[in-house]
């Protein structure tokens, strides 16, 4: 699979140029210039001078390195450039799992960029972000709610830029969303099990339908999901201390802000954020039959 | 450093009760603990926990992945707290496949082993699970028997791999680990005697009438009373409540005379062993 062509793609709102195939990603203008840039390299185990090394991966100032067994090393650097060296036979599949979530979470924050654990969809040119623990159900409302017309614009990992006044935005992310078996027969959408993510695990990818391409949306809500045992579904506006600790919560690969040297930036991003989204706690019934009144309310929210 | 304290057990055998016990003696408050707010707040296959020191979607991890990962988790875990954290465990106590033991011994400084009738488990597993009482006595004896392996979307927690009841009891018992057994029986017939013992095992200084208060305070009634006003987390979401009776001999009211033989034919070692026979 290792050649000098290279492809050209455009993934929240960024450039990218790579030598790795990556159909995932939207189709990019090839005479852009990169922002970042993918290539295959041979990667020692160790990353020189890492000042952090924790299960797997290791950090120093402006570099993050993930070493993911019988997988693949990746390298991303100054958050312009990410190597990837693969093992041999490792399926690219697998290889482009971890680079998606665990690689471009990495580079989010070498890139300035605060990158939250969300999906989001776009209603009225403002993105609505949707937060949660894993097992949540972040990526079944974004599939439900393309279902019912909206636009999804990234599944999992919403990375959050602002501009030169300070307002956060997001744009398109990769073109598909992940889900569980289960989720697929309970939103009553259909699944290929060629489009299964792993070979050892029943998630596959569903495709996000309409492309919008480079643009920025204003974010404006950001829902977090937390299940519970009860049977009432309840909606709850988070203000204060408690609006904040609870964001900071879902921010995405937070143990690798402090070895890269960025806790002032990163704090100073969090603190921008908070000033200008609604952050509305949604304690929701784990029982599947509360999806539809769920989904409702959202809806109400949203066009309120 | 050795401070990880690990509250072991086959499901449905005390655990809960016991973390209420521990919440309850250390938060030290003058009401009972909410329980949805109970120590530990760390159960050993949370996926959170894996991906708070992996920087990996749990989500995205093969079972076998997972697996591998979590001694190295718990080790992190010891490195980076400054106490001793209790952590829930339902796994038997077993090698991955590259050769390390589910919890690493040199960051362990008790594991308390709470074992419970299995004839008393039947009933009350196959409430939780919401599964006849010979399926789940098929289970108990299975040793691929694995928990939470469903693939929802909703599933917070990673496999946990149980092994056969009796086998589950033997890989702790002879773990080698600083280990305190304690029978789900006596935490019932001598309450003071047993959970004192366990205070004193951890290495805890607490007074006569603090532990009272705990043990009253994690009364079976005041549990199920709690679940009722504000439901509990821990509940299967196909069972209609988590606390169902607590108490002994359940399971010679419940199962028939031929399920019990079962039962007894398929652990009978390890329940004599235990004193069940």
């Amino acid at each position: 699979m290792t050649n000098h062509k290279r492809y050209y793609y455009q993934v929240f709102g960024w450039n990218i140029a790579s030598e790795i195939e990556l159909q995932e990603l939207w189709q990019g203008d090839e005479t852009k210039a990169a922002d970042i840039i993918i290539k295959e390299n041979s990667l020692p185990l160790n990353l020189e001078g890492a000042v952090k090394k924790g299960i797997g991966f290791q950090i120093k100032p402006g570099h993050y390195f993930l070493h993911i067994e019988e997988v693949a090393k990746y390298h991303v650097i100054e958050g312009k450039e990410i190597q990837i060296d693969r093992y041999q036979g490792a399926d690219l599949n697998e290889i482009k799992v971890f680079l998606y979530a665990s690689v471009f979470g990495g580079l989010c924050h070498l890139r300035d960029v605060l990158p939250l654990h969300a999906s989001a969809i776009m209603y009225k040119n403002s993105s609505y972000l949707f937060t949660g623990n894993t097992g949540a159900g972040k990526s079944t409302t974004v599939a439900k709610l393309q279902q019912k017309g909206y636009t999804v614009l990234t599944d999992d990992l919403a990375p959050i830029s602002f501009n030169a006044n300070g307002l956060a935005t997001i744009s398109q992310g990769i073109s598909r969303i992940k889900l569980w078996e289960d989720a697929f027969e309970k939103i009553n959408i259909p699944y290929s099990e060629k489009n299964q993510i792993r070979s050892k695990i029943k998630k596959y990818h569903s495709p996000i339908e309409t492309c919008l391409g480079e643009s920025k949306f204003p974010v404006k809500t950001i829902f977090v999901l937390e299940p519970y045992s009860k049977s009432e579904l309840t909606f709850t506006e988070l203000v204060g201390k408690e609006k904040g600790v609870t964001i900071s919560k879902h921010i995405y690969r937070t143990q690798l802000i402090g070895a890269l040297g960025l806790k002032e930036a990163h704090f100073k991003k969090v603190a921008f954020l908070l000033q200008q989204v609604k952050v509305i706690r949604v304690n929701q019934p784990r029982k599947i039959n509360k999806l539809e009144e769920f989904i409702e309310r959202i809806e109400e929210y949203i066009k309120s | 450093m050795k401070n990880l304290i690990w509250l072991a057990s086959y499901p449905k055998s005390g655990n809960t009760w016991l973390r209420a016990f521990l919440s309850n003696l250390t938060y030290e408050t003058n009401e009972p603990v909410n329980i949805n707010k109970m120590t530990p707040k760390y159960r050993a296959n949370d996926k959170m926990l894996i991906e708070k020191f992996t920087n990996l979607e749990p989500s995205e991890l093969t079972e076998s992945e997972l697996f591998n990962l979590r001694p190295m988790v718990y080790t992190e875990l010891s490195k980076v707290s400054p106490n001793y954290p209790f952590i829930k465990i339902h796994d038997a106590y077993q090698q991955t496949a590259k050769g390390d033991f589910i919890i690493p011994s040199a960051h362990t400084h008790a594991v308390i082993y709470l074992v419970r009738n299995p004839i008393d488990v039947v009933g009350s597993l196959a409430h939780h699970q919401n599964k006849s009482y010979d399926e789940t006595i098929k289970f108990m004896a299975d040793d691929k028997a694995t928990i939470n392996q469903s693939s929802s979307y909703y599933h917070r927690l990673a496999p946990e791999v149980l092994l056969s009841w009796s086998n589950h009891l033997k890989s702790w018992i002879n773990s080698g680990l600083n280990l305190l057994p304690i029978k789900y029986e006596d935490m019932h017939h001598k309450p003071l005697g047993t959970f004192t013992k366990i205070v004193e095992f951890l290495g805890f200084d607490y007074s006569e009438s603090q532990i009272k208060k705990a043990i009253a305070f994690s009364d079976f009634k005041v549990l199920k009373n709690q679940e009722q006003q504000t439901g509990f987390i821990d509940k299967n979401m196909n069972s209609p409540n988590f606390f169902r009776k607590g108490q002994v001999n359940s399971g010679r009211k419940e199962l028939s005379q031929k399920q019990i033989d079962e039962v007894k034919r398929n652990h009978f070692t390890m329940m004599k062993q235990m004193g069940y026979l």
